[in-house]
């Protein structure tokens, strides 16, 4: 499976809507089998959402994002995981260990619900690999 | 007004809370050391939760990680007037604002940090959009499969020059769909002219398409240039193409052929550099078999086609649209309208929409001009559409033979009413949500 995470310097980017740099990681069984970096040029939502599609991301890890984004994604089958913060790898393995969800990792700010993720249910994430 | 025995710095926060322009100081670290009322409001991050954070994950703005304001002044020491900039607040809205920075420095002339107030201009932004009617696929709002299956292809429609055809009922959004194709194509930065071709009689749109020269007919006394001529390096959207008599046809076809047209009264060609975008309610093909439309300009036009679904083959996108309009009509109304109740929900869903998206837009608006509370109730709305929604037509239960069919059609609709918010829809269908969440999987229901 192919996770996306909006990278800057080496922490998740603050708006998925506006980052320029994508980490793409692929997973197999929860472990890491290969990773690269793509750059994402300036582009509106659902050219955005459109490109992750094209890439094949089944999860997309990220910091702050639009509704209209984050639906966009959900309903092509992407699952979002949205408001987080912190460092890319640090991120990475709270992902696999199922911790995405502790406080320390929370972007301050957001809507009611989204924190709980789009598609599917946080708390399984990890352990689901 | 500032109670005396209050000391410096309660006095400072009274005096940035009762500003109207959000503010907030960062120390050298980026991290936030004061956040005022005003920025609570824009950002919709209370102060708690602010203090103490990078500014770039509390303002969240295009700008935070490429071009930050705020770096460039406290770099140079030069302060940043009014960059306009959008950021993305805590409720999930994109918002355009305009930033200011400063440098913040102690007694002795030491930089300590940096201040940086913003302004709400999400309204005059939005106006902005309606008057120059700058639309692009941002204002587009779906989460409907075929939309997403024409956002896929968009980028590569816009960048190859040919000529589009989209088809769509009336209200479908084709202009929005044409001007988003021109805002991403490399003719972005020319002009976008759209003309409606059925509200021009069929001598007028010849020479409002293509111009007259001086003497070409009575009270022609100067040249004047075509909607052609207008739109020269850009894009023309020429809408309800299914209109355009057959003598305007051939010139269209001319233009589209050879790139080149005459005015009305001209003795030489002119050259077109121009990329056409056609949109019609009608089914050309149809018309083209029929003869009633030249089927070798059916042909030029059709290159691409989109086709628009109308809003009842997209009612998931319904209740997105209510939210994106009362957004917007409570800034242009300057009203807070936060919502519509159940009933005023439920009629909506159950609407059919002939007129589609601009039919939902006026309904909306009419609501806007009666409601005097927060909340839009079945009263506001239009009369015209009480008694005509689907839940109000005999259900056709011949369709829904058995108990399965039953719930996959009560589950939906209960979903769509609350917004998919699955809590909810249990909660009105009287069954306990992790009933609801094994019916969906079971019944192959498919949710956000």
């Amino acid at each position: 499976m192919k996770v996306a995470i909006p990278v800057w310097q080496d922490n998740v980017s603050s708006v998925l809507d506006f980052a320029n740099k994508l980490l793409l990681v692929e997973l197999e069984n929860g472990v890491e089998i290969g990773r690269n970096e793509i750059v994402l040029p300036e582009q509106s939502g659902p050219e955005r959402a459109a490109k992750l599609r094209q890439l094949g991301v089944n999860v997309i890890i990220c910091g702050a994002v639009s509704r209209p984004l984050a639906y966009t994604l959900s309903s092509s089958g992407i699952e979002v995981l949205p408001f987080v913060t912190g460092s890319t790898e640090q991120i990475l393995t709270a992902y696999k260990t199922g911790n995405l969800s502790l406080p320390e990792y929370a972007l301050p700010g957001c809507w009611e619900g989204a924190r709980r993720g789009f598609g599917r249910r946080r708390g399984r994430c990890g352990r689901r690999q | 007004m500032i109670q005396m025995g209050l000391n410096s710095y309660e006095k400072t926060d009274v005096i940035l809370d009762s500003i109207a322009d959000g503010v907030f100081t960062v120390d050298e670290n980026w991290r936030i050391t004061s956040f005022n009322k005003a920025a609570e409001q824009i950002t919709g991050i209370p102060r708690n939760n602010a203090i103490g954070q990078t500014c770039k994950d509390v303002l969240r703005a295009n700008v935070c990680e490429t071009d930050c304001a705020l770096r460039y002044t406290m770099e140079t020491g030069k302060p940043v007037i009014n960059k306009p900039v959008h950021i993305i607040d805590a409720q999930g809205r994109r918002k355009a604002i305009t930033i200011s920075t400063a440098l913040l420095k102690n007694r002795n002339g030491k930089t300590i940090g940096g201040v940086e107030t913003f302004r709400d201009m999400t309204v005059v932004e939005e106006l902005r959009k309606q008057v120059q009617k700058q639309y692009s696929c941002e204002d587009i709002i779906s989460r409907n499969h075929k939309i997403q299956e024409l956002f896929d292809i968009l980028p590569q429609i816009a960048e190859s020059d040919c000529a589009v055809l989209i088809e769509g009922q009336t209200g479908t959004g084709k202009e929005l769909f044409a001007r988003a194709i021109h805002n991403l194509s490399p003719r972005r930065k020319k002009p976008f002219i759209a003309v409606n071709c059925s509200a021009l009689p069929d001598t007028l749109l010849e020479s409002e398409l293509f111009g007259y020269r001086a003497g070409a007919f009575t009270d022609a006394k100067k040249d004047k240039p075509g909607r052609f001529a207008l739109a020269e390096g850009g894009t023309i959207f020429l809408d309800e193409i299914g209109d355009i008599s057959s003598s305007v046809q051939v010139k269209l076809l001319r233009v589209l052929q050879e790139k080149t047209y005459e005015p009305v009264g001209a003795v030489s060609s002119q050259k077109a550099d121009v990329r056409v975008i056609t949109a019609t309610n009608k089914n050309l093909a149809e018309l083209s078999e029929q003869g009633k439309f030249r089927s070798d300009l059916y042909y030029r036009i059709n290159v691409v086609k989109l086709l628009l679904p109308p809003l009842k083959e997209r009612s998931e996108d319904t209740p997105l649209l209510i939210e994106h309009f009362i957004n917007r009509f409570n800034k242009v109304y300057n009203k807070n309208i936060c919502c519509l109740s159940d009933d005023a929900m439920a009629v909506l869903l159950s609407y059919d929409f002939p007129g589609n998206i601009r039919e939902l837009e006026n309904i909306l608006e009419h609501c806007f001009v009666l409601c005097k509370g927060n909340v839009i109730e079945t009263k506001h709305l239009p009369t015209s559409i009480i008694g005509k929604t689907v839940a109000d037509q005999p259900t056709d239960i011949g369709k829904f033979r058995t108990l399965r069919q039953m719930e996959i059609l009560m589950i939906e609709q209960a979903l769509h009413r609350n917004k998919d918010n699955k809590t909810l829809a249990a909660k009105e269908l009287g069954i306990d949500a992790s009933t609801l969440f094994r019916k969906l999987k079971s019944l192959n229901i498919r949710t956000e």
